[in-house]
């Protein structure tokens, strides 16, 4: 599993992606219309995903890391 | 500014105001106070010949480079001319993104505050620090004993998202829906001091892109830190983070207190563009926890200067929103020398 950044079409049927990624396997955390679906997904649901009606793109999602609040360090 | 139509001029003169007439330029200047002209302003635009009426700002003459802290303003307002304007962003909706904020600090007591959590498991308390530094330099108390003024805009409607965790990690889909959120809450500005490098021609994500484009199109303007990944001590300048590569998504790199870029902030090599720049050295502002205070330095300290700023001109203008408020903040921008890789339009301004 991965975790993974489904984008979607302004015209995507979400509800229905949903249960798609499920069906695959996948975990859905977070779903916002017309924006995107966010959770995890096998390896192998990857292609079959980005066949979707609906979907954009498929690609793992990516973190954002702060580095120590420290005033030497910029920010 | 109007176009000083003899109608016009004629219903404000009925109305007892002190006008100043430059018709060549199409502009009126009309005396009044803020209150009244508040009023004065929505009747005049009901004329079609009235293009645009906005409260006059004060002016002063740009003072510096080198800046420095004094006892009563931090060297970033002083530089971008942000006290005096006579305003203080009353009313704007400014939302940051960020590591929440430390609500019991006593510089954020006067202002409105909307918070919410997308961290699992984690308040909107800021345990790491940084969010309420940004937060801060938006709208940090104006005046306090033996503290000089380092919030840019006192008076805005405050709406901290926490999206990364206390140890200053986040997730995209975190990031996302704090972005929609701010967005369905109606901020005109949203403040992102995040990001992550990107390799030279490393083309911006179209998820990202969609999202701000939606939010210019809503009159929203969203403002990110480039990032700090440049060491020009070396000459490396290194490209605009994202998502602030997104086009749509204003990219504030950092300015030195002599005028100069930072060394770290990114450039616009490769794909990425830098729009506009704002102090980003030294810079003071409210810190998490017993410190209360803290200088720090990073295009994350830039990126809420013009966040502030923003809303400064949106209160001004309620035609300032979106695609309006980023040409206008483009448009004032003073370019100190610099080359636009680095430093974009230049440093942002009242």
């Amino acid at each position: 599993m991965k975790r993974v950044v489904v984008h979607l079409a302004r015209d995507s049927d979400l509800r229905t992606l949903v249960v798609e990624l499920q069906k695959l396997g996948g975990i859905v955390e977070r779903a916002i219309p017309s924006v995107g679906i966010f959770g995890a997904l096998p390896d192998a649901a990857f292609d079959r995903v980005r066949s979707l009606d609906g979907v954009k793109y498929v690609r793992e999602e990516g973190r954002y890391q702060l580095p120590p609040a420290d005033e030497k360090v910029p920010q | 500014m109007v176009t000083p139509d003899a109608s016009v001029l004629a219903s404000v003169a009925r109305s007892s105001h002190d006008i100043i007439g430059l018709e060549r330029l199409g502009i009126a200047i009309v005396g009044g106070g803020l209150e009244t002209s508040k009023s004065l302003g929505e009747q005049l635009m009901a004329h079609d010949e009235v293009a645009d009426v906005r409260p006059e700002f004060w002016m002063f003459a740009i003072q510096g480079p080198p800046w420095q802290d004094s006892a009563s303003t931090t060297w970033g307002i002083e530089a971008t001319r942000a006290a005096g304007t006579g305003h203080d962003g009353n009313g704007i909706k400014v939302a940051v993104l960020d590591t929440g904020i430390d609500r019991s600090h006593p510089d954020f007591n006067h202002s409105a505050m909307i918070t919410e959590t997308f961290v699992e498991g984690e308040t909107v308390d800021d345990v790491q620090g940084h969010g309420t530094h940004c937060a801060g330099t938006i709208c940090g108390r104006p005046s306090s004993a033996n503290v000089p003024r380092y919030g840019v805009a006192p008076g805005v409607i405050l709406h901290v998202g926490k999206v990364l965790n206390n140890h200053g990690a986040g997730r995209e889909g975190d990031i996302i829906a704090g972005m929609i959120w701010a967005m369905e809450r109606g901020c005109e500005i949203i403040s992102m001091s995040l990001g992550r490098g990107t390799m030279p021609n490393e083309p911006f994500d179209p998820l990202y892109e969609s999202i701000a484009q939606d939010a210019l199109d809503q009159g929203i303007l969203i403002v990110a830190a480039a990032g700090n990944d440049s060491d020009r001590r070396w000459n490396y300048v290194a490209p605009v983070g994202a998502p602030a590569n997104s086009p749509s998504i204003m990219a504030v790199a950092a300015i030195g207190a002599d005028g100069g870029v930072a060394s770290f902030s990114c450039g616009a090599v490769g794909t990425g563009q830098v729009d506009i720049s704002a102090p980003g050295v030294g810079i003071f502002s409210a810190f998490a926890g017993v410190q209360t205070y803290k200088k720090l330095m990073g295009t994350s300290m830039a990126c809420p200067h013009v966040a502030g700023l923003a809303a400064l001109h949106a209160a001004s203008a309620p035609q300032l929103r979106g695609q309006a408020l980023w040409d206008h903040l483009v448009q004032n921008a003073v370019g100190l020398g610099g080359i636009p890789r680095d430093i974009g339009a230049g440093l942002a301004v009242i």
